[in-house]
């Protein structure tokens, strides 16, 4: 184990992340591959402060933050999902003309 | 091979798979049970690197929160029978190949740019193994020390106070239709 297989790891990770999110038309899935994505930055985060930092603990302060980010997000997103539900459109991002502006 | 090895690609592996099983199952409610598993091997890995708070908030509000919040949402929001379609094919190849172009792209950086391979400074033993614990961490994110994170922690919780606030008001029933809506 060692620095760069972490970062490959967290690359893999992130890409899947991306086509996910390209791939798929439910809301709740793209919702579902931004986590993967966060994911596989805190991987990077926690990789560097555990090899290469001369201040570790900067690394899991920031990955804490990126998880109240992250649950921040996720409020108003699942928020919006279960508003748009309730008004009975489509969980469809190709059918959500409503949102375009 | 150390037994650390073994465990990191062990884990490793688990992440990877579970990943791929969150971005491809077709079900949302299965993808939403892989995300779990993904973020649950994930904690390990921070386990294995000595970020014990890292991955115990990992568990208790990534797993324990924001996907449960995903799992009832779905459940809330499911049309028994009605799926969303997939993407059109070449959409699907479009996306396939955009990923592992950006997947190329991250490994190209990696193995050119190796910045971090300079003789970095480096935390000692000691301090590594305490730098994940909770007392450091408290400490930290406490202290108005120029290297405390005192002011980004105040400025997160009124971020999750306004997006609690924004989310109940979005999510709120509208005026009128009380019990319209149930099923």
């Amino acid at each position: 184990m060692n620095l760069t297989s972490c970062l490959v790891l967290a690359a893999l990770v992130f890409a899947c992340g991306v086509f996910g999110m390209l791939r798929n038309r439910h809301i709740i899935n793209i919702l579902i591959s931004i986590e993967l994505m966060l994911n596989a930055v805190m991987i990077n985060f926690i990789a560097f402060a555990h090899f290469r930092a001369a201040d570790p603990t900067a690394g899991s302060i920031f990955t804490i933050f990126i998880i109240a980010l992250t649950s921040a997000e996720m409020a108003v997103a699942l928020a919006v999902v279960i508003s748009l539900y309730r008004q009975r459109h489509p969980l469809d991002v190709e059918r959500m003309k409503r949102l375009h502006g | 091979m150390s037994i650390t090895d073994l465990l990191f690609y062990a884990d490793a592996v688990l992440i990877l798979g579970s990943t791929v099983l969150a971005v491809s199952l077709r079900h949302v409610l299965h993808a939403a049970l892989a995300l779990m598993m993904a973020l649950f091997s994930t904690a390990g890995l921070f386990l294995l690197l000595h970020a014990e708070f890292a991955a115990l908030v990992q568990v208790m509000v990534y797993i324990g929160g924001v996907v449960i919040f995903i799992v009832y949402t779905i459940l809330l929001t499911a049309h028994l029978g009605e799926e969303v379609p997939r993407s059109h094919p070449a959409k699907q190849l479009g996306a396939l190949i955009g990923a592992l172009l950006f997947c190329a792209l991250l490994l190209a950086v990696l193995w050119t740019g190796r910045a971090w391979e300079a003789p970095a400074v480096h935390a000692a033993d000691a301090a590594l193994a305490q730098a994940g614990g909770v007392k450091t961490i408290g400490r930290r994110l406490l202290s108005a020390a120029p290297d405390g994170f005192l002011v980004p922690f105040e400025i997160v919780s009124l971020l999750l106070l306004a997006a609690l606030v924004g989310a109940i008001s979005i999510a709120r029933k509208p005026a009128g239709d009380r019990g319209e809506g149930e099923k």
